[in-house]
């Protein structure tokens, strides 16, 4: 078997072994395809993305691990590091900085990192980058709530 | 490796040249030029051997002593080769530094590397039984190994890990454990015992790389002639410009550009920009268009008639010589061919702008056609040479008198021609990015150089031509074979007696635009 495969499998049987280890996340592998995954994170707390569940989509490379998963986000966010409107990630472990050591549950763990901790001076999306380098720290986190609220808060009902 | 450096590889370094009265008397002389051809033709007799300003080495002598330095700093530290090479590699090569400062701070050099003072060995194999953190799989005793640290992969994963880092460039020689929270390095050790052969030999090839690029110390640089592997190394004390590899590669040592002199490396990185700059070409748009006197647009004219009309939207009807309203043109009212007593055709100031960028524009081309126009023909010179040395010698030998005449290695002076046509084509093309960043005020010097400039072209033109066109005539004299040797004769001591006055006014033009001509200045 492929090593990306067998890996990929070996990833599979812990998440499922560990459902409850990490409350944060859930990862889910594709029925038909161990390729591609998609995972639900929560926003974390006293962060503007508090409340909101924010679905990731993965694409696995054959050469994984030693190449990195693509992973962009599919719930809209306002965060200086995510393109607003595909969703790519601007995160150093997801390009150079990759070690075949991370798993997809180490990356989610980073990307919920990485929202608690944006990076304004690396921005994809230059408007968030920009409030938040001016200073301007209210108007960053109305508006990312805003975002959460209407994209990545469950309705009710 | 101590390669013998070619014939034309030190005649810009010869200082020793007699003063220019017996340039024409060039048969006998042989102090004046230095050839490291077995001299077997009496007209171009050897000279003295000069003292060598740099020695070439193969990767293979760049590596051995690459082994050596680390060797002794692995000795002198205590510390594992593969360590010794990634501390030296981070001091970049100088191991007088790395001394200093692994001796005033030892754990600030291990922290930089990654190395720990608990870092002993290189490698490590686990004694317990554990599941390797790439893959997953588990592992007995033994089978799983680290980088000297307790975060321990199998061969395979390290093999992939190892393999795509190298497949990367050289970055692999700064690759750390893959647990993302350890830096403790990869060393050669450990290259060594997981990668496969073709792996290994890439990475040991970045390890010499990196000794010669980035060692700061080591007055060291690659040939960068296509296809060279020889590295020059310069002799301690000689401040090197420029190098004639073995590969018959000229470049400068400092810039590691074509050869250049006698202009500087400055000169000819700013000459490089002006060629592609695109000013020259906002240049040519000055001089060359007009603009609408309505919109301002620059306007070209591509055809005969002075009725312009202007592009859309504008469609201004004007005159091209006059710049006025082609309404005034028609009927009574033309007048464009008076001279005007009381009015400017255009405004003044543009019309000196329009003559300035011209002036310039045109100075420009001067010299651009002239540093251009000698490139091409040193690049006919190359390829001439080239042909002589894949059997042109020989069949030159065969043309002249059936054979019976000559043998080839007779005919090698026809090689020395024009391996000093190449060195003086381009010199004289240097020459002129040199002059035209002189200060144009200073019209004395200008003119000094420009003269100097004049007699060594003359004499280059002069030695181009005998060694082509007088040849062929050569060529086509079928005779006897007495009067063919006579007759080659003749023109072996002409060809040689012009190479040496040639090289004795490239030497003295070379020297004379370095110095900057205090006499003049």
């Amino acid at each position: 078997m492929q090593a990306s495969r067998a890996r990929l499998f070996k990833e599979y049987k812990e998440v499922q072994r560990e459902k409850s280890a990490d409350p944060d996340i859930q990862l889910i592998c594709d029925d038909s395809n161990i390729f591609k995954w998609t995972a639900l994170v929560k926003g974390p707390s006293e962060t503007p993305y508090e409340g909101g569940v924010f679905q990731l989509a993965f694409s696995i490379p054959e050469q994984y691990p030693l190449l990195p998963p693509q992973v962009r986000f599919l719930t809209k966010i306002f965060h200086p590091n995510v393109h607003f409107k595909t969703g790519e990630i601007c995160l150093d472990i997801l390009k150079n900085a990759w070690s075949p050591a991370w798993t997809l549950q180490s990356v989610c763990r980073a990307i919920i990192a990485l929202m608690a901790h944006p990076e304004p001076d690396s921005p994809l999306n230059c408007d968030s980058g920009n409030l938040l380098r001016s200073g301007d720290i209210k108007g960053y986190q109305s508006m990312a709530r805003m975002y959460t609220r209407l994209a990545a808060v469950p309705k009710k009902g | 490796m101590d390669a013998m450096a070619s014939s034309d590889s030190e005649e810009y370094y010869d200082t020793d040249d007699d003063d220019m009265s017996q340039l024409d008397d060039g048969s006998d002389d042989g102090e004046d030029y230095d050839s490291s051809q077995e001299a077997d033709d009496e007209a171009c007799p050897k000279p003295e051997e000069r003292e060598k300003e740099y020695d070439f080495e193969t990767e293979a002598d760049v590596r051995q002593r690459q082994e050596e330095d680390t060797a002794k700093i692995s000795e002198l530290l205590s510390v594992p080769r593969g360590f010794a090479a990634v501390l030296l590699r981070h001091c970049r090569w100088d191991a007088e530094r790395l001394e200093n400062e692994w001796f005033c701070d030892e754990r600030r050099v291990r922290e930089a590397v990654g190395l720990t003072a608990e870092s002993g060995a290189p490698t490590a194999l686990s004694d317990r039984p554990l599941a390797c953190a790439i893959c997953f799989d588990l592992y007995g005793p033994g089978e799983t190994i680290s980088a000297g640290c307790s975060h321990y992969y199998c061969r395979e994963c390290w093999a992939g890990y190892v393999g795509a880092a190298v497949g990367d460039g050289a970055r692999c020689l700064l690759l750390r454990c893959p647990d993302p929270g350890c830096a403790a390095p990869v060393a050669r050790e450990l290259v060594e015992q997981v990668a496969g052969d073709e792996v290994r030999a890439r990475y040991e090839r970045f390890v010499v790389r990196s000794y010669v690029e980035e060692g700061r110390s080591k007055c060291i640089r690659w040939c960068p002639g296509p296809g060279c592997t020889l590295a020059v190394q310069s002799r301690p004390g000689f401040r090197l410009y420029e190098v004639a590899c073995a590969c018959k590669h000229a470049f400068c040592f400092r810039c590691g550009d074509e050869a250049h002199r006698p202009a500087s490396c400055e000169t000819v990185r700013e000459w490089a920009a002006k060629n592609l700059s695109d000013r020259e070409t906002s240049n040519w748009v000055l001089v060359n268009t007009k603009h609408c006197p309505e919109c301002r647009r620059a306007i070209e004219k591509n055809q005969g008639c002075n009725h312009m009309t202007c592009g859309d939207p504008c469609r201004h009807e004007f005159c091209w010589i006059c710049l006025g309203p082609w309404k005034d043109h028609s009927g009574g009212y033309y007048n464009c061919n008076r001279y005007p007593q009381d009015r400017a055709d255009e405004s003044s100031e543009e019309k000196t702008r329009r003559e300035q960028a011209k002036a310039s524009l045109e100075r420009y081309l001067h010299y651009y056609q002239r540093w251009s126009a000698h490139g091409a023909s040193l690049k006919k010179a190359r390829q001439e040479l080239d042909g002589l040395e894949k059997g042109g010698l020989d069949r030159l030998a065969e043309e002249i008198g059936g054979g019976e005449v000559v043998n080839s290695t007779e005919l090698e002076f026809l090689k020395e021609a024009y391996a000093q046509i190449i060195t003086a084509r381009r010199v004289l093309r240097w020459t002129y990015a040199y002059v035209y960043y002189l200060d144009p005020e200073h019209d004395r010097l200008r003119c000094f150089c420009e003269y100097l400039q004049g007699e060594a072209e003359a004499s280059v033109e002069r030695l181009h031509r005998c060694a082509e066109q007088e040849r062929s005539e050569l060529e086509a004299f079928v005779s006897t074979a007495e009067a063919a040797a006579e007759k080659l004769e003749e023109y072996r001591e002409k060809l040689c007696s012009l190479i040496l006055v040639s090289r004795n006014h490239f030497t003295n033009l070379v020297e004379g635009f370095e110095s900057g001509m205090p006499e003049v200045s």
